[in-house]
């Protein structure tokens, strides 16, 4: 009925009737202003579970997770789970499971009506959020405590990346931190056409390519949007944590905030991807194409699509697009803030004892047995040994790779390079992981975190006003002299120049601290 | 002689079968309803998830703001007003000439068929049906393009890039999703109306058509007042699949396909803002409500069965 | 009805099957591209006409047929069980409310119709029925919350009593000294079929459809309904689309649910209604029909 939508994004409107119900439910949340129970939990604890027996009464600590996967699994996993930190924190998990699709729904309802949970992935619920209205735990003496080890594994300027108000509001997952950009192409029609890829350097050096395969296949457009965007700049640029307002180049030493959709850089970009489309080089009406790349690609109707780069992107995505493909980067990798903030777990504010949880996640963190049970399941129910020295996993006989019950998400837990890697990927992918985090080159605004909350109204605004051209322009299929100029019109009486100032006054704000 | 002591006890003795009618329902309302309607407070206030609704902080009306200060608010109150007022009067016109015709109908067989047909599209999440008006309107591969207007000779058309087609291509998704859903209601008014009218008009020597104007027009009438007042207190409402989901969220098209609701979406999809966003839901239902009250009122004086309350 | 003109008749009937089949259409479509392969769906867009036939899709939903039984057996008794009772409820309510002498009636009919208007949001009813009444993942979530009462079905159901129940009935039943309860169900009752046979059909559906309570009060699958079943796997290709270009979207490296998999879980999603519709129509028919001559 006409409800189902409205009611979906009232849903984003999550009300807690505590004062109403605090009487009647069991359930209520702790009432904390925001310090942790940590009391709770010391009094009650010996070690942090580094040797024998411990003291602490029993708990159950519940992981609220994405991904699609089975009830039945998810209990069976958390059971295994569970034999690992009864043993050591006298502590049980639950697990549980929904698709992305309706994960963000799940958790803030959750969240809002008091349920009990400890740890989740930063999927519908941001760090920045998430710290202003209470909604996550401050974990900074939890820390102290209980998570001794993720201190020492993290480093100094990745806990930047997760601080809000002078307090560590989550744990960063341990997986690529940055990115570069480049494209994907099918290494068929690349032989075809005779280039080597190592050649290719610029978006011209592309350009040239895209018209040889434009050449042998008249009735293909090379370059396809991927579900309407073509929005992987060949710049570095840092976000600065989103809502509008960019450095231009984050490695260069330049602080000033600008809005991206006003830059040259941005115009040129856009007035490439026109010509192209004038061309033909680009898929017509890129910006409704509601197909994924990948499938486009693996049916055959296009030969590039932009990626980000990062080491096993393309074992990644061969997998979904079925042909050989090769990989050829444009962009240098580098890191920003969101690169570490990405992808991160917090403790939940309705956490009984958060000194548990913190306990379970660092186990999780640390742990390779809890990692692999977390990340691929079951030996011998969700994955085989393929190779037991190199540690490479496949799927059993006789469940296929999308239905196998337990999906497997290694980026989205804590930590994936200490895990198994699966036969379809490479052995040393996290090897090669560990030493692209390590050699990344660091944005010079590394560790600044951006705080929307005074300009809520402008960044809807804004956000209206580009979703109106932003994926046509990029596409192509707009003018981009007279639309340009139109969007950042609108753009300015939406308030941007708000935003930006808000942006520069903390940036410079967070540059006085730092020297 | 009775008193009226005991008259009033009598009355009300009478009544109480019916007042134990209504316990279940207005049980239900209060629980599933009423009761939960203090959420709404949030609209006015700064949501902290730890101090509660009630222990979060007052701001008033800061939450309303996004909803005013730009030019945009203009243009989603102007297209949600708009559209809504056409899937009235169209949408009804419409319904209505459907029931009228199945009530005319000869043929049990194929009036099942019919009923049948008609409710299909109803069927159908909306999300489908977007898949489906791609299906039709893909520059590339859309039946249109391809089937129609490529064998004609006439070049394919942008449809989601061009913005003027869009208000006819959203009435027809909407009429087609809807008018079998509201011309069975309709129709059920319609099955019922006493034969008896019938026979005595065409005694009277009336034609079809003056039963129609006469007899089967009126009986509806309290049915479509009723359905209109409805409609005007979600006046501010819109389906978020229709003007979302169906445009294939195409920038160009935004201007004429932005609705309070998808405007709130935009904005606030990765801010997470509760309060907001509950002010965004509350915006929308004072303004029916204060409509419905006006509406109902004149409704009350011109035809008080019609009213809705 | 009464008496046309053939020439009417059948003018009328072109009309109606025009209009069926513009309903029909896109419906079929919808079945033929279920069972297209993707290749030439991607290729060459939705066509009415297609060679290529391929049962991928099906094949890919129905691995686990367990899965897909036991949602349409959960949809199945949903929708009896709810339809049932929220047809009660309603009847009762809109009667009594229908009745113009009744005391207090304009307040009723008011706290009746506010309801449309204001809504707490999701969290406060969830609140209310998870911690207040302890109804999470059980059968009684897929049935309660929401969709029990809706006032718009009540004040179609008043409606009717006051335009097809001449007061003259129930003031004859009154004078021969029959009990409220009495005059509503052997006076009223049978003059309404066609009502509530609609309501019933409009409810029914708005049960077999919902799959929103299923998505929010249920957690373990053994309680997923169908529709709730294959609308989640539309909301995921729907998310990885929307986050097509973000860092998160790029890591959805997931194989979604292909076109014709979409196209499928509509299919599905349906036809159970289409099949069972004409079995109830003949229910609808012959109440109608009674109705109408009684009357």
């Amino acid at each position: 009925m006409r409800k189902q939508y409205k009611l979906t994004t009232l849903l984003l409107a999550a009300i807690l009737l505590v004062g109403i119900f605090s009487g009647c439910s069991s359930n209520a949340p702790v009432a904390t202003s925001g310090a942790p129970n940590a009391s709770q939990d010391a009094s009650s604890s010996d070690d942090t579970g580094e040797s024998g027996v411990p003291e602490q009464e029993p708990y159950t600590v519940k992981i609220f997770m994405a991904g699609d996967a089975t009830t039945e699994d998810c209990n069976l996993v958390a059971e295994a789970l569970s034999e690992i930190t009864v043993e050591k924190y006298n502590t049980t998990v639950q697990i549980t499971r929904f698709g992305f699709g309706t994960y963000g729904d799940q958790v803030n309802l959750a969240l809002s009506s008091g349920e009990k949970m400890d740890l989740m992935p930063n999927l519908g619920v941001s760090l920045l959020e998430g710290a202003h209205n209470g909604q996550i735990l401050p974990l900074t003496d939890l820390l102290q405590e209980y998570g001794q080890e993720l201190l020492e594994m993290i480093t100094e300027e990745e806990w930047g990346c997760v601080t809000v108000n002078e307090e560590i509001y989550a744990v960063p997952n341990r997986k690529e931190h940055g990115g570069g950009m480049g494209y994907i192409v099918v290494k068929k029609i690349l032989d075809e056409t005779g280039t080597d890829p190592s050649t290719i350097k610029t978006q011209d050096d592309m350009a040239e390519l895209f018209r040889k395969v434009k050449e042998l296949y008249p009735n293909m457009a090379p370059l396809v949007s991927d579900g309407g965007s073509l929005d992987w700049f060949s710049v570095q640029k840092d976000d600065l944590g989103g809502d509008f307002g960019v450095l231009e180049d984050c490695l260069a030493d330049d602080y000033t905030v600008v809005n991206w959709y006003a830059t040259e850089t941005f115009y040129n970009e856009v007035v490439r991807q026109y010509e192209w489309a004038q061309e033909g080089l680009i898929l017509k009406d890129g910006s409704t194409n509601s197909e994924q790349g990948v499938d486009l690609l693996a049916a055959g109707m296009g030969f590039a699509m932009q990626t980000n780069t990062k080491p096993g992107v393309d074992v990644e995505r061969e997998l979904l697009i079925g042909r050989e493909i090769e990989v050829i980067e444009l962009v240098e990798p580098f890191a920003q803030t969101g690169s570490v903030s990405g992808n991160v777990w917090f403790i939940t504010y309705n956490s009984e004892r958060p000194g548990r949880a913190m306990q379970i996640l660092n186990e999780i963190y640390v742990n390779p047995d809890a990692s692999n049970l977390v990340i691929n399941g079951i030996e011998g129910r969700h994955y085989v040994m393929v190779d037991e020295a190199l540690g490479v996993i496949g799927y059993p006989e006789d469940a296929s790779s999308s239905q196998n019950g337990y999906s497997s998400l290694p980026w989205a837990w804590p930590n994936e390079l200490n895990t198994y890697t699966w036969e379809s990927s490479y052995p040393d992918l996290w090897k090669d992981t560990e030493e692209f985090n390590q050699n990344i080159n660091l944005s010079v605004a590394f560790g600044f975190i951006w705080d929307n909350e005074k300009v809520l109204s402008e960044i809807a605004a804004c956000k209206n006003v580009l979703e109106k051209y932003k994926n046509a322009l990029v596409c192509g299929e707009l003018e981009p002299d007279e639309t340009i100029a139109k969007m950042n019109e609108e753009l300015d009486r939406a308030g941007m120049q708000t935003i930006i100032e808000e942006k520069q006054r903390q940036l410079d704000e967070w540059l006085a601290t730092k020297d | 002689m009775k008193t009226f002591k005991v008259q009033t006890i009598s009355r009300i003795k009478r009544y109480i079968p019916l007042y134990f009618m209504l316990l279940p329902g207005a049980a239900y309302l209060i629980i599933n309803n009423y009761i939960p309607m203090a959420g709404i407070i949030v609209a006015f206030k700064k949501y902290n998830y730890q101090k509660g609704i009630f222990g979060s902080e007052f701001i008033g009306l800061d939450n309303f703001k996004f909803l005013f200060q730009t030019q945009e608010a203009w243009i989603i109150t102007r297209n949600t007003i708009l559209y809504n007022l056409a899937f009235m009067v169209i949408g009804t016109t419409f319904a209505v000439a459907v029931a009228i015709i199945l009530n005319e109908l000869n043929g049990k067989t194929m009036k099942k068929v019919y009923q049948t047909s008609i409710l299909v599209p109803f069927l159908i999440s909306i999300v489908v049906v977007s898949y489906l008006v791609y299906g039709f309107l893909s520059s590339n591969t859309g039946f249109i393009n391809k089937s129609i207007l490529e064998p004609l000779g006439v070049e394919g058309i942008s449809w989601y890039s061009t913005p003027r087609y869009w208000p006819f291509i959203l009435i027809l998704v909407s009429l087609w999703k809807g008018f079998g859903y509201t011309s069975i209601m309709y129709y059920a008014t319609l099955v019922g109306i006493d034969h008896s009218y019938y026979e005595a008009a065409m005694i009277d020597g009336a034609n079809r058509w003056k039963s129609i104007w006469h007899i089967t027009l009126p009986s509806l009438r309290p049915t479509i007042t009723i359905l209109t007042l409805m409609s005007i207190g979600k006046i501010f409402y819109s389906d978020f699949g229709l003007f979302y989901q169906v445009p294939m969220n195409s920038g160009p098209l935004i201007n004429v396909t932005n609705t309070i609701d998808t405007y709130v979406y935009r904005g606030l999809m990765e801010i997470h803002n509760i309060g907001m966003s509950s002010a965004a839901g509350f915006y929308q239902s004072i303004v029916g409500f204060i409509l419905i009250l006006a509406a109902n009122f004149i409704v009350r004086k011109l035809d008080s069965d019609s009213a809705l309350f | 009805m009464v008496g046309s003109s053939k020439a009417v008749q059948v003018v009328l009937h072109i009309v109606m099957i025009a209009l069926s089949l513009f309903c029909l259409l896109p419906f079929i479509l919808l079945i033929v591209s279920s069972v297209t392969s993707e290749q030439t769906l991607i290729q060459n867009g939705y066509s009415f006409f297609t060679t290529d036939i391929d049962l991928a899709a099906y094949r890919y939903l129905l691995v686990d047929s367990g899965t897909i039984v036991r949602g349409y057996l959960i949809s199945a008794g949903t929708t009896v069980v709810g339809t049932t009772l929220n047809v009660i409820v309603t009847l009762l309510f809109a009667y009594a409310l229908s009745r113009k002498d009744l005391p207090g009636r304009a307040f009723l009919s008011f706290f009746l119709f506010f309801t449309m208007l204001f809504n707490g949001g999701l969290v406060p009813s969830y609140m209310m029925w998870t911690q207040v009444f302890g109804i999470k993942n059980t059968f009684a979530a897929l049935v309660v919350p929401n969709l029990l009462m809706g006032a718009f079905y009540v004040i179609m159901m008043r409606t009717y009593f006051n335009t097809n129940i001449p007061d003259a009935v129930i003031e004859a039943g009154r004078i021969d000294g029959a009990s409220e309860v009495r005059i509503l169900i052997q006076l009223v009752l049978p003059m309404s079929l066609p009502i509530i046979a609609t309501i019933a059909l409009l409810v029914g559906l708005g049960y077999w459809n919902d799959w929103l309570n299923g998505l929010y009060y249920i957690s373990n699958d053994r309680f997923y309904g169908i529709q709730v079943i294959l609308n989640r796997m539309l909301l995921d290709t729907l998310f990885i689309k929307n986050n097509a270009s973000t860092t998160l979207g790029s890591q959805l490296a997931i194989a979604v649910p292909t076109t014709a998999v979409k196209m499928a879980v509509a299919t599905l999603g349906a036809i159970p209604v289409l099949i069972a519709y004409p079995f109830f129509q003949r229910y609808f028919v012959k109440g109608i029909t009674i109705g109408a001559v009684k009357g």
